[in-house]
């Protein structure tokens, strides 16, 4: 086990905090909702940490997860939505985890979701020679997890076509899910406590503007925002991007002052408000926390394989507009104007290394 | 002997309760709370049967401006609680902080400023480690999860005790901290010598401060009080009707509270009934709004109030269970901005209607009522003042004035006027302005003779006495009132008239507020033509003065600010192919105006402009007539643009048409220049030349658009220039631009033709309405 573990790109949550999820069972002492492995205090702890003795997961406002754990211990499901990149298949990996020690029964929507990749789907061949029995039948993720009473997440739901999303609303409000090919009993699988649905949507995609009302009125919708705290995500900027740059032999994270350089210019681009509470343009690119650290890497890679140092802001122009930016002809305007009128104005050596990096830019 | 002192929070209905329970209990001599001494002498005007929430306005007037500020009361106001209890017990109530005066309060323009508060690291830290450590988001949540749960008061008072001792430490507070609290422990030494029981009602932040400062400060014999700095023109306090909404602290009152109606059922009812009257509130309002909030939906959302409300442990559901629940009722769909209650801001412009809603239901209306026996505000007394004074009283019947601006004694009648206009008092109607016999150049803005017509109406009574909110004397009010104005439009042309007003009204120094107000009012426009429009306006005004005043340097701060967003706007007109357009050319126009050097502007905004100016004119990218003010600009301050360079970028135009748009850009800021340089027009007229027939009259429209910058006698001259330049020797500069012989009937053959083009482009719709009509 633990050497299958350490040949995995990336175990799931439950394997890799396996030791923190149990010490958490056993301490226990708060009332569980049926069908859980832990009380709602104790995911939360699990989730958000516990004065050090847990570590934080993740960065989001505990009333989210309140609520989030509160929606799903009751009948309704959850859906998380907000841009990319805001850690939201995290939180639900999370939840899942915690609340039902298993985060793999999992649904991946997309343009080619089918209903029998959420329900269930037949072994051909031994529906062909037997007929529809139980022993034929591969169950799918929803099939498993009302069977078993545990959490199903359903990645980047609102890409899947509206109909196989309306696949859900029986299930999601009667509870049970229908197997016309089975005769008798297996032809009806009922929840069991535990079971919930937590899905996953972008807003930046397609939106939940396409979902069903009957479908909305399901969910109970929770936004998840970007870090809203500055220092927050500077720390977890720069504890990440630490992390990766030690998978790739790189010693050192970039200089702190760097790192602020690039998260603050991110957090103004991205909000359209600069430090000094003055307007911009906010750009059409998504520039999460995450996409933050991948510069970040960048940056320290770029530093140290190239010169010799450990990055410096000229190197977040480059990385800025090969990782984020990306294509975007009017995003890199924007980036343009703005250092050309906002950080041309500021202060430090690293910034002054920021705006005179500026025509690193592509033309 | 006892002293015991009772460290709050404002509104906290807990701490309400504590307060009376603790001075019933003890019947003490002396009650002393946090509010501004010099109000003492008139305590008494608080237990008049006024109709709460009203509050304690402040102000004094120093040579600089007028500073104001509130202390709300309402019901479940710790302090409202302690003068009601301590009266009932036969106390002498007192307030002992320092006078709103006090020097060490200059500047803190409200009582109690949240950005000082969360300038303080230690209380910052330790709420937000307090706030991760009980799972709750936001300062006001953490509060009522501490606290509001309804605890024993014994408890209470040793749990709040420790909450603030933690949250103050040793830290030393800022200067005002410091001397409001040695004022106030001198108060409680002063009680304290008395040999009596004392309790002392105040803000938690300063109750471990006192509690260590008093006794070493000995015995005190005389009642503390604070004479007004000589500096101090006026000062004092007075009561005001105060209103929910004002209290609310979302909608703006920087350290008032949230949610004042539930915190008053809270109070009244406790947290069972708040929660279901809250829930009833938002539904109700919601549905009267025709929003449907279904029936299954609110079980569900019950359910989850619940839920959370035993997940934090609280015993009934308190406000951010309740909000929490019901977002699930009232979201739908992918939110803007974050829930609003979880964290204490003003509420935000792209908070969900429908949570804005739910909110606004937990505001209340209740609006304050003074005693009819209470004192009037100042203003009152200052307008009746200022009137009698102008001789500008209103009567009965309509009183009409002629004033002109070029009269001093005219001048300070009619900025009294505008004054009351400003703050919309009813009867005092400007009729117009207009300046008969002037130059036909002067601008509309210095119009002197103002037409205005003054009656006396029920209404500006009441008006006036609510007008008193925004301060206490006539300028004060007037200026506060207009700074509001202009902080809320984001339309330049507003802001221009608005700035005009100011002047008009003699607040041409706008002051650091307004000028923040427009700056952030600046910051919201995006028309970079209106931008300019109002810069070129507002830079004609700063240049002239009005009537005698100098406005170079009060206006500065704003054109630069103006140039500032002018120059961001420009830097992103994008269409290389782009027909001119005026909004274009104005910008480049309104900072060749700015920037010239005849106005006060600041250098670093104004190198900026050119700058941009400089990137703009060499990029393909940016409309033709932008790129050819730009070095219409540039060339004219020689600024790294010689006159090679204006012939290159013209005879580098794709074709004809955008030749004509950069000359007109280029016309526009360049004229004189243009007709000075024979090379120039020679070059231009190579190009002009080669230009095949049907180019030519294609290109017609654009290039006659840009000649028309030029009057006739340059016209004239360039003619002749261009005569000569064929060998066509030289006519005079009149006959070369005259019209040309036409017979009457090629003109009404001309017209027919045109009507019947327009007609074709109507039939397929090709034509604007006013063409066809």
């Amino acid at each position: 086990m633990k050497n299958k573990e350490s040949a995995t790109q990336r175990p799931p949550v439950e394997l890799l905090h396996a030791d923190e999820l149990a010490r958490l069972r056993k301490s226990d002492k708060d009332p569980r909702p049926p069908g859980w492995q832990l009380s709602l205090r104790a995911v939360r702890r699990f989730i958000l940490g516990d004065n050090g003795k847990t570590p934080p997961k993740l960065v989001v406002p505990a009333s989210l997860v309140d609520r989030a754990m509160v929606t799903l211990a009751s009948n309704r499901a959850l859906l998380l939505v907000g841009e990319p990149g805001t850690a939201k298949s995290l939180l639900s990996e999370l939840l899942a985890a915690a609340i039902s020690g298993d985060s793999t029964l999992t649904i991946q929507g997309g343009a080619a979701t089918t209903e029998d990749q959420i329900k269930y789907a037949w072994n051909y061949a031994l529906l062909l020679n037997e007929g529809p029995s139980p022993r034929a039948l591969v169950p799918a993720p929803l099939y498993s997890g009302m069977q078993g009473g545990r959490l199903v997440r359903f990645e980047e739901i609102t890409r899947c076509p509206p109909e196989v999303q309306d696949s859900l609303l029986s299930v999601l409000s009667e509870r049970v899910l229908m197997v016309p090919e089975l005769a008798g009993d297996d032809g009806r699988v009922f929840a069991q406590a535990g079971f919930n649905l937590i899905a996953t949507a972008n807003t930046r995609d397609r939106g939940v503007n396409e979902m069903s009302s009957a479908l909305k009125r399901r969910f109970a919708f929770e936004t998840v925002f970007p870090i809203a705290d500055l220092d927050a995500e500077l720390d977890l900027v720069r504890r990440e991007s630490a992390r990766l740059l030690a998978t790739s032999g790189v010693p050192h994270a970039p200089p702190d002052d760097v790192l602020e350089v690039l998260v603050a210019s991110f957090r103004e681009l991205r909000n359209g408000v600069d430090g000094d509470g003055g307007g911009m343009e906010r750009l059409a690119s998504v520039l999460s926390t995450a996409e933050a650290v991948s510069v970040a890497y960048a940056v320290g890679l770029r530093g140290y394989y190239l010169r010799g140092d450990r990055g410096d802001a000229g190197d977040i122009v480059e990385a800025l507009a090969g990782t984020a930016v990306k294509d975007n002809a009017d995003d890199l305007k924007k980036v343009r104007r703005y250092l050309e009128q906002r950080v041309a104005r500021r202060e430090g050596a690293q910034w002054r290394a920021f705006y005179e990096a500026r025509h690193r830019l592509p033309a | 002997m006892s002293v015991e002192i009772v460290g709050v929070r404002h509104y906290s209905p807990a701490c309400a309760r504590l307060v009376a329970a603790r001075i019933a209990a003890l019947r003490p001599r002396h009650v002393l709370i946090e509010g501004p001494s010099d109000f003492n002498a008139r305590i008494d005007e608080l237990a008049l049967p006024h109709r709460l929430p009203i509050a304690l306005y402040s102000y004094y007037a120093s040579d600089e401006a007028t500073h104001h500020c509130y202390a709300p009361f309402v019901e479940f106001s710790p302090e409202w609680a302690a003068l009601v209890a301590g009266r009932e017990v036969g106390a002498h109530v007192r307030f002992v902080d320092l006078p709103y005066h006090a020097r060490a309060w200059r500047g803190e323009s409200q009582r109690y400023d949240v950005a000082a508060w969360r300038g303080r690291d230690r209380y910052a830290r330790a709420q937000a480690s307090l706030a991760a450590r009980c799972g709750v988001d936001g300062d006001d949540a953490l509060w009522d999860h501490l606290f509001e749960r309804g605890a024993d008061p014994v408890d209470l008072q040793k749990q709040l005790s420790t909450y603030f001792h933690e949250l103050r430490g040793d830290d030393a507070g800022d200067p005002a901290d410091d001397a409001r609290e040695a004022f106030m422990a001198r108060y409680v030494a002063w009680a304290a010598a008395q040999g009596c029981d004392v309790v002392v009602v105040c803000g938690g932040w300063h109750e471990p401060a006192i509690e260590r400062l008093w006794p070493s400060i000995g015995e005190v014999v005389d009642e503390p009080s604070l004479a007004p700095d000589a500096s101090i023109a006026r000062h004092g306090s007075f009561l005001v009707p105060y209103a929910d909404r004002r209290l609310d602290a979302l909608s703006g009152y920087g350290a008032g509270m949230p949610s004042p109606q539930y915190y008053r059922w809270l109070w009244r009812h406790g947290a069972e009934h708040a929660a279901q009257a809250a829930v009833r509130a938002v539904v109700a309002r919601l549905r009267a709004k025709k929003q449907s909030v279904s029936t299954a939906s609110l079980v569900a959302a019950q359910q989850r109030i619940d839920g959370l409300a035993r997940l934090r442990g609280h015993a009934a559901p308190l406000r951010c269970d309740v909000l929490d629940g019901l977002a699930d009722a009232l979201v739908d769909g992918a939110l803007d901005a974050p829930l609003p209650w979880t964290a204490r801001e003003r509420l935000r412009g792209d908070v969900d209607p429908r949570l804005r809603e739910a909110l606004l239901a937990l505001t209340g209306e209740h609006e304050g009522l003074l005693d009819g026996a209470t004192p009037q505000p100042p203003l009152v007394a200052d307008v009746a003042r200022l009137l009698a004074l102008n001789d500008l009283e209103p009567g009965a019947r309509t009183r009409e004035f002629a004033l002109d601006r070029r009269d001093t004694n005219d001048a300070s009648r009619a900025i009294v006027l505008w004054r009351l206009h400003l703050l919309r008092i009813s009867g005092y109607t400007l009729d117009g302005v207009d300046a008969p016999g002037a130059a036909r150049g002067l601008a509309p803005d210095l119009a002197y003779l103002e037409r205005w017509r003054v009656r006396r109406t029920d209404a500006a009574v009441a008006e006036l006495i609510e007008a008193g909110a925004w301060g206490p004397d006539l300028a004060t009010a007037a200026r506060e009132r207009l700074s509001e104005r202009l902080a809320a439009t984001g339309d330049p042309a507003r802001l221009a008239d608005g700035v005009v007003d100011a002047v008009r009204a003699g607040f041409a120094d706008l002051g650091t507020r307004t000028l923040g107000a427009l700056d952030a009012a600046l910051a919201r426009s995006h028309d970079h033509g209106a931008l300019a429009a109002a810069g070129l306006r507002l830079a004609s005004l700063a240049e002239q003065g009005f009537w005698r005043e100098s406005l170079a340097a009060p206006l500065a701060p704003l054109l630069t600010a103006l140039l500032a967003r002018l120059t961001w706007l420009v830097e992103g007109i994008a269409g290389a192919q782009a027909p001119a357009d005026a909004a274009d050319i104005d910008a480049v126009r309104c900072i060749e105006r700015v920037t010239r050097g005849d106005l006060p502007v600041d250098a670093h905004a104004a190198s900026a402009a050119l700058a941009l100016l400089r990137r703009r004119s060499g990029d393909t990218d940016a409309p033709p007539a932008l790129r050819g003010a730009a070095f219409g600009l540039l060339w004219r301050r020689r600024a790294q643009v010689a006159q090679h360079d204006v012939g290159a970028a013209a005879r580098a135009m794709p074709n004809a048409t955008t030749l004509g748009d950069f000359l007109s850009g280029l016309f526009a800021l360049a004229r004189e220049d243009v007709v000075a340089s024979a090379e120039l027009v020679a070059a231009l007229d190579r190009g002009f030349v080669a230009l095949g027939d049907d180019e030519f009259l294609v290109a017609l429209p654009a290039l006659r658009q840009a000649f028309a910058w030029f009057p006739p006698r340059e016209r004239g001259e360039l003619a002749a220039t261009v005569a000569r330049l064929h060998g066509a020797g030289a006519g005079t500069a009149h006959a070369l631009t005259a019209r040309l012989p036409v017979d009457v009937d090629a003109i009404g053959r001309a017209r027919e033709l045109e009507r019947d083009v327009d007609a074709v482009l109507a039939r397929y719709g090709l034509a604007r309405t006013e063409i066809g009509a």
